[in-house]
């Protein structure tokens, strides 16, 4: 049996998954040839490491911190859904009667500011027009 | 049929599956990640989706092949996302080379003090061999040989024909061993 032949079924070999007659010519094959015999025995190291792998045991007090792990989530979730509806409402009131009181207050000061601006205006406006067009009745009787 | 009537009946039924199947799907988790610390962190997920999702189990399958289902489909999502934080990763310190450096030191001697615990050469090899088959392949393989299971359970776990668990189990230990001489002929 040549190397490659050896080296594809190395793994089947392993298995025991080789007809009694390749079983028979890989060892046959193994034990000539320093190469094969390398990998056989390295390949065989890596895939026994599964077993080492799956014998590894799993944590005992995994148990309690799965059934922690469930309660905090279950205490988190035991909000009723009446309360949640409640909180949603508070709030949305509390924000419509935010936005009315400043829509009201808004209204009531704009009112304010453009009664003050047109008075200051208007009077801006008649010195203006007293300044420099206007005949009042003192200019007059000075002049003449 | 097992019904589940009360919270008393789903912490039984839970309690009962956790005793039975959990070296189970713990060998199956570390079949995927090859770390304890990790294997147990999938582990405590997947039990705590089995309890939320109790009351879902309709026992048209059996509770085995639902708890396996479960097991491997996190244990893929697990795998996924390490890929992706592995590319971020690269990215991350091919833009950043004293970070590079930091992680590449840090990385060494923490490989260092586990080496004295465990073969952490055959633990490598074999994580780097089995990450290189395809999903499908190294699911099969890993219900196959780090649970034992057969090829008829392995087949209605993943859905499929048992013919087709025949030829994924086949194509992985081709490719399994094609990787490993791989590196043994490198490292001769």
């Amino acid at each position: 049996m040549k190397c490659q032949k050896v080296q594809s079924n190395l793994i089947f070999f392993i298995g025991k998954e080789l007809s009694q007659e390749d079983e028979e010519q890989t060892k046959l094959h193994l034990s000539a040839c320093d190469e094969c015999s390398m990998l056989y025995r390295r390949v065989n190291e890596t895939i026994n490491f599964i077993n080492i792998e799956r014998n590894e045991k799993v944590n005992p007090f995994l148990f309690t911190r799965i059934n922690e792990k469930i309660k905090n989530s279950n205490s988190r979730e035991i909000i009723p859904a009446y309360y949640r509806l409640a909180h949603a409402f508070v709030f949305a009131l509390i924000i419509s009667a935010g936005l009315a009181a400043g829509i009201l207050l808004g209204t009531k000061n704009a009112g304010y500011f453009t009664g003050l601006n047109s008075k200051k205006d208007k009077t801006t406006e008649t010195r203006e027009f007293t300044g420099d067009f206007a005949f009042n009745d003192e200019e007059i009787n000075n002049n003449y | 049929m097992q019904e589940i009537n009360s919270a008393t009946d789903k912490k039984t039924i839970f309690g009962k599956a956790f005793s039975d199947y959990k070296d189970k799907v713990f060998s199956t988790c570390m079949g995927f990640v090859h770390n304890t610390e990790d294997a147990e962190d999938l582990v405590q997920e997947i039990f705590i989706e089995v309890y939320n999702s109790l009351d879902k189990f309709r026992y048209e399958s059996k509770i085995s092949t639902w708890i396996y289902r479960i097991a491997v489909n996190k244990s893929l999502n697990y795998i996924r996302k390490q890929k992706r934080k592995n590319i971020i990763q690269t990215i991350e310190l091919l833009f950043d080379f004293r970070k590079a450096e930091y992680t590449e030191n840090s990385t060494v001697s923490h490989d260092q003090s586990h080496n004295k615990s465990e073969n952490r050469e055959l633990k490598l090899v074999l994580k780097k061999a089995l990450n290189t088959l395809t999903e499908n392949q190294k699911t099969a393989f890993v219900l196959c040989k780090y649970d034992e299971l057969s090829y008829q359970e392995v087949a209605e776990i993943m859905n499929i024909s048992v013919s087709s668990v025949e030829s994924l189990i086949h194509r992985a230990k081709l490719n399994l061993q094609k990787k490993l001489l791989n590196y043994y002929k490198g490292n001769y």
